[in-house]
């Protein structure tokens, strides 16, 4: 009788796989599951693709991944992967991933202008602490930030944040004069940043909390502004950010007219008082004019017939819309 | 070659029926199954991961299976489908190697 090792692999994988998820197997199949994997190396991860924090698993030999399994142990997800998951060590080498840096360069020099150039990471990071070094010195901790994500693992937070706050000196919050805390009850759920920011509030009177919530809580004793708006409205507040900075003047020019780009045309389908708005182009492309769909008793109430040509108005401060023929 | 280890779930009354139909699917194969928590481990072999994704979603549309998802995956780009095996393994299995 021959094996091949495509099977060898397929009933070891399988016994790992019942082994992992907690179903019996026998002696010879859990000899099998451990075999297969004898030269490899297992290290833990998590997984990279949402914010759920999966723990995966992942398999190397000679420096290259050859499997990825969901963690048993995590707490999070108990040894399964979804398919994002579950391609983890997959995404490593697709055919178009970056496998050097790239650095922007004319004449042999950065230049933000320029084409991507492969270089060393030696001059990678070369170029990245001297431009660093050169808004650092320039602005100070006001000139850096640091872009951080929800997937960050504990430690890298833990690093990222310790080298910003305590190496750069920047991001803290006894230097800044306005808090928002926009559907945040910081009170109760950062109790050791809110005294920090009670600290700041109480021994400096130009110092302002602002507090858009859906309903008033602890943090709402401290704060000088409150905003207590019903679910999923809060675009309107955006909106009205945007209208404010754009009366003042204080908009960005030059960036806007540098990296922004500004059309018009239908990108919601608008219903229910706004609290189910959806981007809808597929409707758009079905039907490229405008229109609106009414319940029939609704239109015969407002004397609005089909095909009549209809004027919709956003009152101020109402909750929906008023249609006119 | 891809490998994947997907655990299947379904109802105790439907085992068996769903481990024909699983058996039946192009690149699947039933390793273990549990009577009393009604699960089954497969493995798919497939060319790509577009064609794995699309196994997963087949026997995601079986209409007997309540949940499929994926546990392990192997992939290596070896060309080699035989090599030898471990030798005390074949040797604990009672099977002889042949090429």
């Amino acid at each position: 009788m021959s094996i091949t090792r495509r099977d060898f692999l397929k009933s070891s994988i399988a016994a790992a796989t019942a082994a992992s998820v907690g179903i019996p197997i026998n002696s010879i199949a859990q000899a099998a599951a451990g075999k297969i994997e004898s030269d490899w190396r297992w290290d833990k991860g998590v997984c990279r693709f949402c914010g759920v924090g999966c723990g995966i698993q992942i398999a190397t030999k000679n420096g290259r991944i050859v499997a990825t399994k969901g963690d048993p142990d995590s707490p999070v997800n108990r040894g399964l992967n979804c398919i994002k998951g579950y391609f983890n060590g997959k995404i490593l080498y697709g055919e178009d991933r970056l496998t050097q840096p790239l650095l922007r360069m004319r004449n042999g020099k950065f230049d933000k202008q320029g084409d991507f150039i492969p270089v060393s990471w030696a001059r990678a990071f070369d170029e990245m602490e001297h431009q660093f070094k050169k808004s650092y010195a320039e602005l100070g901790r006001t000139g850096v930030a640091i872009m951080g994500s929800g997937q960050y693992t504990v430690q890298e937070g833990y690093a990222a944040v310790k080298l910003m706050k305590a190496g750069f000196r920047s991001n803290n919050i006894e230097h800044t004069d306005t808090m928002v805390l926009w559907g945040a009850n910081m009170a109760e759920m950062h109790p050791i940043l809110w005294t920090r920011i009670a600290d700041r509030r109480r021994t400096n009177e130009n110092v302002r909390i602002v507090n858009l919530s859906t309903y008033s809580n602890m943090s709402s004793d401290l704060v000088d502004i409150e905003i207590i708006f019903k679910p999923q409205t809060d675009l309107a507040i955006q909106n009205y950010i945007a209208r404010e900075i754009i009366k003042r003047n204080a908009v960005n020019w030059d960036f806007v007219n540098k990296h922004c780009v500004f059309a018009t045309g239908r990108v919601l389908e608008y219903w229910h008082s706004g609290t189910m708005t959806r981007r809808v182009p597929e409707l758009h492309l079905a039907v490229p004019s405008a229109m609106l769909y009414m319940n029939p008793q609704d239109a015969h109430q407002r004397g609005l017939k089909r095909l009549d040509r209809i004027t919709s108005r956003k009152d101020k401060g109402s909750g929906g819309n008023s249609w006119r023929a | 070659m891809n490998l994947s280890s997907i655990l299947v779930v379904t109802a105790p009354l439907h085992l068996d029926s769903c481990i024909t139909q699983l058996n039946s699917l192009p690149g699947i194969s039933v390793h273990f199954s549990d009577i009393e928590s009604a699960r089954i481990i497969i493995i798919q072999e497939a060319e790509s991961i577009n064609a794995e994704v699309d196994g997963l979603k087949c026997i995601k549309a079986l209409p007997q299976v309540l949940f499929a998802e994926m546990v392990y995956h192997y992939f290596e780009n070896d060309t080699e489908a035989k090599v030898r095996m471990p030798k005390d393994l074949d040797e604990m299995q009672g099977l002889s190697f042949t090429l």
